[in-house]
């Protein structure tokens, strides 16, 4: 399949994901907690609309750089949501969104790589 | 023929020769591959020492109008060169010092420093905290986690700038959201920002010396821009890439620290951070900090060796990084060795290098462009194969020499003062000697493009 189209898809489920997390927000039972998936889930929507435009332009480096900066913060934010601290009903889901995103931008890259672009040349 | 080339050229980088255009990078590269290289552990212990001496504003004062200002112009200035030239930061001081004098100057104030010095150091320092984390295990202890670290550090660095990149994508974004919530949520749980801008520090310190440390911190980090931002496609990227970084990333740190300070007393916020539970965070923040840091030293490091001593700049990183390592290692399993005699030894090297900086830039942007008529930025700091160059630049040594003094002995801010020292004295030494028509460069060489075996 087509990079650039299958770019599309993956940037229009991490554009819904951010949205499901946008929802989740007030059921949130820490504010620390809510602060923290309020911050993830616009960044996620950010960089979706971001990654959509590029992908619509066939903007192969932009998608590239957009991808290791998607998986760069999500693991971030999967790492500290760990936390106790953080602790929420809604954490089960969140921590599933947000691996999800970060595999389907592993795959991502691979088939960037796969197709001769430049993924650490940016 | 390409194919040896590339060989070649794959993982030694480019040690003595021009950067290719085609293997330079674009400006969100050099963003973040100079982002990653300030290490943000060493910017947030520094704030904690602002914050023990100074309130919220006079701290955003001092480090919004000395330091980020200044250091951003340094290393403008500096980042400059190396995207013209293509050079690294040591192969270009064989034009104001000569090739030997850049030899050596090359190897005491970085290899020695940087390359060992400061990464044993840091693999020692993630040994002992490796040590704390996981206590009682044997593969934890602070001489086995500083053996493996260095390892793991050693590695990326014989790759060269494509693992500096891979762990800038990655590492960087991440290492910064990370800290970032720590440091947000410390405040938060102390009493917020109001209690930040009104609380009063222990001690008094002057603004002068606020600066002074804040500039002091990341002088050497300004001054080596050049290593990086040879890969700068354009020398606007360079200049504008550092600038960004310096006004992101660098103020929002250190006053996240001068903050924690304020409220706590205590700059350690990995330790707040282990206290909200946040382990896998914190474990983050400590090996991918180090990790990046240390990374950037070694490459420096064997950069500057591979200057001094012609040996491909990847077979130096393991040389200089496994000296590095086991000096850690040493330190690690005789447990109570005191480093601060060593520390004072390589801070003491370290101080003397913003005078080599000065004198670079009376020779790049005064010397060769007024004295020399060379008004193409590009060709100021030109190795071409086949031609003569010297072996000593007299008045680059005579100001290097004078920028130090300065830097020891006149009052203020130590660093400024040996870079204003030895720009003057190198413009003024080179137009007298110009003028009386007295030569000062001594030795000849050939350059031979940068072949190393």
């Amino acid at each position: 399949m087509n990079f650039y189209r299958l770019s599309l898809y993956f940037f229009a489920i991490q554009l819904v994901f951010s949205i499901i997390l946008l929802g989740v927000l007030p059921f949130n039972s820490n504010i620390y907690a809510m602060y923290h998936t309020l911050a993830i889930s616009l960044f996620m929507l950010l960089t979706a609309a971001m990654g959509i435009y590029f992908s619509w332009k066939g903007q192969g480096s932009r998608i590239v750089a957009d991808a290791w900066l998607v998986i760069s913060i999500v693991t971030a934010y999967i790492a500290i949501n760990v936390s106790p601290f953080f602790n929420s009903p809604m954490k089960p889901l969140e921590i599933a969104l947000t691996s999800i995103v970060t595999v389907i931008w592993i795959v991502d890259l691979y088939l960037a790589w796969r197709m001769k672009l430049p993924i650490l040349k940016l | 023929m390409e194919r040896r080339r590339r060989g070649r050229f794959f993982f030694d980088d480019y040690s003595l020769e021009e950067v290719p255009s085609v293997e330079r990078y674009g400006l969100y590269n050099l963003f973040l591959t100079l982002s990653a290289s300030f290490g943000a552990i060493a910017v947030l212990f520094a704030g904690g020492v602002l914050g023990g001496g100074l309130n919220f504003v006079d701290s955003t004062i001092a480090v919004l109008t000395g330091g980020t200002t200044v250091l951003a112009i340094i290393g403008a200035l500096s980042g400059a060169i190396g995207a013209y030239s293509g050079l690294s930061t040591y192969v270009g001081w064989r034009f104001p010092f000569g090739r030997a004098g850049g030899k050596i100057l090359g190897f005491a104030l970085i290899t020695l420093t940087t390359g060992i010095g400061w990464f044993a150091v840091e693999s020692w320092f993630f040994g002992v905290v490796m040590s704390e984390i996981y206590p009682n295990n044997p593969f934890f202890s602070v001489w086995a986690a500083a053996l493996w670290g260095g390892a793991l550090m050693i590695l990326s660095t014989y790759i060269g700038y494509r693992a500096l990149s891979f762990l800038s994508y990655f590492i960087l974004p991440q290492h910064v959201w990370l800290v970032a919530v720590g440091l947000l949520l410390a405040i938060s749980l102390h009493g917020g920002w109001g209690a930040v801008l009104t609380a009063v520090p222990k001690s008094h310190m002057t603004l002068t010396e606020a600066i002074t440390d804040t500039v002091g911190l990341y002088i050497a980090g300004s001054l080596i821009a050049p290593d990086i931002t040879r890969f700068a496609k354009r020398a606007k990227d360079a200049v504008i890439a550092w600038v960004l970084h310096m006004y992101v990333f660098y103020p929002f740190l250190i006053l996240g620290a001068v903050a924690i300070v304020l409220l706590t007393g205590s700059v350690i916020i990995t330790e707040d951070m282990l206290k909200l539970g946040m382990g896998v965070g914190v474990l983050l923040i400590i090996v991918l900090g180090q990790w990046i840091i240390n990374t950037v030293n070694l490459y420096s490091g064997s950069l500057s060796f591979t200057n001094a001593i012609p040996i491909r700049r990847d077979i130096s990183s393991i040389i200089v990084g496994i000296i590095g390592t086991l000096l850690a290692a040493y330190w690690g399993y005789t447990a109570g060795a005191s480093l601060a005699p060593f520390e004072s030894f390589i801070s003491l090297l370290g101080s003397l290098l913003p005078a080599a900086g000065g004198s670079v830039f009376a020779e790049f942007y005064i010397v060769r462009r007024y004295f020399d008529g060379i008004k193409d930025p590009y060709q100021r700091f030109k190795l071409e194969p086949g031609k003569e160059y010297s072996e000593v630049n007299l008045v680059g040594i005579l100001s290097f020499a004078a920028g130090a003094l300065a830097g020891f002995f006149v009052p203020g801010i130590a660093a400024i003062n040996a870079i204003l020292v030895a720009f003057f004295v190198h413009i003024i030494l080179a137009y007298v000697f110009k003028k009386a028509h007295i030569k000062y460069e001594f030795g000849k060489y050939v350059y031979r493009g940068g072949v190393v075996r």
